[in-house]
């Protein structure tokens, strides 16, 4: 290893192939961090790589410093202007991304290659903050070998590339245990160590609903959820994943009621407490479903469950998630990483037997002019049914007896209108029945609400988990029947069973993927049984990787840690610390101290040495003070079979250990001395073989 | 560059007969730049080869004979006063040559040995005060009687460590000894040698001598090699650092003899014999055969490899 520019530790001089591998690592971290950044960051930072590779061809290192300063600028009023929009997480991680593209503009000095390498560092790392999947990770740890190449290819100008990238990769893997003793013991003490909140674009469902409104979301193949049940499984036609309860109709949408918000706001305040209360009857372990969700980022405070849901008030992920009055579970803050919770679930728990008569009138209200026809339509079914059952059973058969039917492409609505639905075009999805069929129950007078939520799951075999995507988003009723609470009724079951028996990708499968118009996503294969075996292969590497890294919150640590180590306090926290830290030093010490002692050996020397030990065992040693070529000339003597591949390593030990080589040269002729030391050794024992042999004939003759 | 280096020898070897190695070590160590000393019973051709040398190499000769009374002005020369000019005129000594062959240098006394061996050391002699500087190559070639024969001074050890190689010639074998018995006038054959190299051809040769390239792992063994001599296990005289530098110098030139441009350990091992031994043998007390069995020691302790 030469160490370039030892002498001018001051200047810094890069070679050309050096330049260009920095350029490379900049681009790939740009790209990792580049869909976080706004466009007019975006614009000036390719105008910064763009002027780097103007320098590159004329083969400077730095720029005019007018140009820089009219860079610096520009981007810092820029920033300023717009900081109060971007919110302070993402004005730092822009100002840290300008520092980096500027910083290359300049490379006087080896430390501001060192720098520059660090901001990278820093960059690498700021793009983990939003994306914390398996895959991006892997990424991140592709992209970070790159940028450690990069520093150390300065060092190493007279090795290829492929090797330093060896040695890179070598380096990172090495140092990865000890990151992983880090990840599981460092203290992440609240401001200090923790992952800052991004504030993304809200995905999944929103808390207002039109006819229509899902379609888009079914249309992603983006994971939503996972859980893992505990005990129970539940059947599939039972996984009604209810996230938000919506039970205000204007005529055009369905929304949260303002009275709900308000109860909401209040819960999260904690001026009200509301905690659902269950019969011993309805805690009957059969009837009791325990489940661990690990809810995907949504930048929302909506979680999942399955009715009734009790969270467990013990399990410390628990903490900031609430019930609310309508059975929903709400998180605190918004879900910016990955939240895993654990809830239990009463199947057959009645919800809400008592209804107040202002919740009733809130679950009966429909604007006076909106859908006549449906109004009538109800008004006619309540004289012909008095019992609410009969008249939920007589819609639900008119829904599968009619020209309905089932589509993610329903021609468009005139200003939503209901009516036009249920009496004209009869083709709609989830959102469009269930509106429809909720107005119908409440102008029947049935107390009535919408839920969305997801519907369903695929079930992974290999982490015995359900994945709950996207496209599983769904919509369905919940009607209030005296005595029985509210009750889930599904009107997207009575026009196409099939998606809530088996899923809803499977039966519109291909006019889903028609719709998502990605051909490489693997969800569009899964007809294909070998790459869904693969997709669901990788997607249990995801779980994993989902539930215990980035699932490993502080608090788990803390659990984690008290399971080893019993209740410690910081201070024993602290000399813990102290003392793993002391032991690594230690170990660093005592290795050094070691090979300091040990001479360095070349690698042919290692290789010759090898040889003369294969010798020695059989027989032929060299004398102390023997030459290797003179030793050539013992073993001719002594064992001329294996002389001839003994001669050729000896020659090129030789070649090595006294003649003056160029780097390339002294590559090959060691690569050509370890082939010479595989056929020797290969030799020396097919001999011993045959000598093995010869002596069993001998002995059977 | 190799064919001028065969014309040597095979000239050499034709006057010296059957001395192979002898005559390879002795050009090896003019091509170093080393000064030689060939130690031998008389009747030898130590003056014989020194002789040859300085016909092939083309080098002015002068010849001295030391014997017990030899002054050092004898050797580097005097300011004379001259009548006629009313001036001191400088009068050179026969150590103004290029070869400078010091016959029976044990014969002389310390203090005219002492006199050679400045001019050895630092190729200027000082006459009456003022330096001269000596001619360009300067070699000198001493014999001596082996240290056992009568009035003899046996050189000190701090002057035997300005010779980089110390040779003896030992007796020719039966076959070669019949062809000397067999051939003409040795001085005859002599004065018909054609000299080979010219000064500049020589200087280029001793320059080549100097890019012979020694890795890493030879400078490692020469090392170890001094630092043996220099432990208590052993009980010879010390390996100085010029030991060291000569060895190296040594090994080059005898690498370069055979036309490789590197040294391998074998060069080293061929010539540490000759450049060692009588810095290794503790001085007066010892015989010829002590500094070479100190030698032998010194070489099978060491591991080339290590």
């Amino acid at each position: 290893m030469s160490v370039n520019n030892a002498n001018k530790p001051a200047s810094f001089q890069a070679s050309k192939n050096l330049v260009w591998l920095l350029f490379l690592s900049q681009l790939a971290n740009f790209s990792l961090i580049g869909q976080e950044l706004s466009l007019w960051m975006l614009a000036l930072i390719g105008l910064c790589l763009l002027w780097r590779l103007v320098l590159n061809y004329r083969q400077l290192q730095v720029s005019s410093k007018w140009l820089l300063t009219l860079f610096a600028l520009s981007g810092c009023t820029v920033l300023a202007i717009s900081a109060q929009q971007l919110g302070l997480l993402l004005t730092m991680i822009h100002l840290l991304c300008f520092a980096y593209a500027l910083k290359q503009l300049e490379l006087k000095r080896r430390s501001d290659f060192y720098q520059l390498i660090l901001i990278a560092l820093f960059v690498l790392a700021a793009a983990m903050i939003f994306n914390q999947t398996l895959y991006f990770s892997m990424l991140v740890f592709a992209v970070l070998v790159v940028n450690i190449t990069v520093l150390i290819y300065f060092f190493m100008t007279n090795t290829t590339l492929p090797q330093v990238f060896k040695m890179g990769s070598k380096l990172v893997l090495q140092s990865v245990p000890l990151a992983v003793l880090l990840f599981i013991i460092f203290p992440r003490v609240a401001p200090f160590w923790q992952v800052p909140l991004a504030n993304s674009a809200k995905t999944g469902l929103s808390d207002e609903v039109r006819p229509g409104d899902i379609a888009s979301l079914i249309k992603s193949g983006n994971l939503a959820f996972r859980v893992n049940f505990t005990d129970n499984k539940p059947l599939f036609n039972q996984l009604y994943w209810r996230a938000i309860v919506l039970d205000q109709y204007d005529g055009n949408s369905w929304k949260k009621s303002t009275a709900s918000i308000a109860q909401g706001r209040a819960i999260i305040s904690g001026k009200w407490q509301f905690s659902p209360e269950f019969s011993l009857q309805d805690k009957r372990l059969n009837n009791t479903l325990s489940y661990q969700v690990i809810a995907q980022p949504s930048y929302q405070h909506w979680l999942y469950s399955l009715a009734v849901p009790e969270l467990n008030s013990r399990n410390a992920n628990n903490a900031d998630a609430l019930v609310l009055p309508d059975f929903t579970l709400l998180n605190k803050t918004a879900i910016t990483q990955a939240l895993s919770y654990q809830a239990n679930s009463y199947i057959h728990a009645p919800m809400n037997l008592m209804l107040s008569k202002y919740n009733r009138a809130r679950n009966l209200f429909y604007p006076t002019n909106a859908n006549p026809r449906l109004v009538a339509k109800a008004l006619k079914l309540r004289q012909q049914f008095k019992e609410d059952n009969q008249l939920i059973l007589k819609v639900l058969k008119d829904i599968r007896q009619q020209n309905y039917h089932y589509t993610l492409k329903p021609p468009p609505l005139i200003n939503n209108n209901l009516d036009q639905f249920y009496f004209d075009t009869k083709s709609g999805f989830c959102v469009h029945y269930a509106s429809s069929f909720t107005f119908l129950m409440r102008a029947a007078g049935i107390p009535a609400r919408v839920i969305t939520g997801y519907m369903g799951g695929e079930y992974n075999a290999n982490g015995d988990y359900y994945s709950i995507y996207q496209y599983d988003a769904h919509a369905w009723s919940e009607v209030w029947l005296k005595g029985k609470g509210w009750i889930r009724v599904d009107p997207t079951a009575a026009v196409s069973p099939e998606r809530v028996d088996k899923g809803f990708s499977q039966t519109l499968f291909a006019q889903q993927s028609v719709l998502d118009g990605n051909v490489f996503s693997l969800q569009n294969y899964r007809n294909i049984k070998w790459i869904n075996f693969f997709r669901q292969q990788i997607d249990a590497l995801d779980y994993q990787w989902t539930r215990w890294v980035i699932g490993y919150t502080p608090e788990r640590q803390l659990k984690l840690l008290s399971n080893w180590f019993g209740d410690y306090k910081p201070w024993q926290l602290a000399i813990l610390l102290m003392f793993t830290i002391g032991v690594i030093l230690a170990w660093l010490w005592w290795n050094n101290r070691i090979k300091s002692h040990k001479k360095i050996r070349a690698p042919w020397l290692e290789l010759y040495v090898k040889a003369l030990s294969l010798l020695a065992k059989q027989g032929i040693v060299k004398l102390k003070h023997q030459s290797a070529n003179d030793f050539i000339l013992t073993v001719l003597t002594k064992s001329p079979e294996n002389a001839h591949f003994f001669n050729c390593l000896s020659e090129n030990f030789i070649r090595l250990n006294y003649r003056m080589l160029n780097e390339n040269e002294r590559l090959s002729t060691c690569n050509e001395m370890k082939e010479n030391y595989n056929q020797f050794e290969r030799k020396l024992r097919s001999i011993r073989f045959n000598k093995k042999t010869q002596h069993i004939n001998v002995e059977k003759l | 560059m190799q064919s001028i280096i065969d014309t040597i020898l095979s000239q050499l070897n034709s006057i010296i007969l059957g001395k192979d190695n002898e005559t390879r070590l002795a050009l090896a160590c003019l091509l170093a730049k080393g000064h030689l000393l060939i130690e031998d019973l008389p009747g030898m051709g130590k003056t014989t080869l020194a002789h040859t040398l300085a016909k092939t190499l083309g080098l002015s000769f002068q010849r001295i004979q030391f014997t017990s009374d030899l002054l050092p002005a004898d050797v580097v020369g005097m300011s004379i006063f001259n009548p006629e000019k009313q001036n001191f005129s400088l009068h050179k000594g026969p150590v103004f040559s290029q070869l400078l062959l010091a016959d029976e240098i044990n014969r002389a006394s310390p203090k005219t040995q002492s006199a050679l061996l400045e001019a050895m050391e630092e190729n200027q002699v000082s006459i009456d005060g003022v330096s001269h500087h000596l001619p360009k190559p300067f070699f000198v070639i001493a014999t001596q009687n082996p240290l056992f024969h009568a009035g003899t001074y046996p050189l000190p050890e701090s002057q035997l460590d300005r010779f980089m190689m110390r040779i003896s010639l030992g007796f020719p074998s039966a076959e070669a000894e019949k062809q000397i018995l067999l051939a003409e006038d040795q001085q005859l054959k002599l004065n018909s040698l054609e000299q080979v190299v010219d000064l500049e051809q020589l200087t280029q040769l001793q320059h080549s001598v100097t890019q012979i390239y020694a890795s890493d792992s030879i400078l490692n063994y020469i090392i170890a090699l001094c630092q043996y001599s220099r432990s208590d296990e052993f009980n010879g005289e010390p390996l100085s650092p010029r030991a060291g530098k000569s060895l190296l110098n040594a090994a080059r030139s005898w690498a370069f003899t055979f036309n490789r441009d590197h040294v391998l350990v074998d060069d080293i091992q061929a010539v540490f014999e000759v450049v060692c031994q009588h810095r290794l043998s503790s001085g007066s007390e010892n015989i010829h055969s002590t500094g070479q069995s100190l030698a032998m020691q010194v070489i099978q302790q060491i591991d080339p490899l290590a």
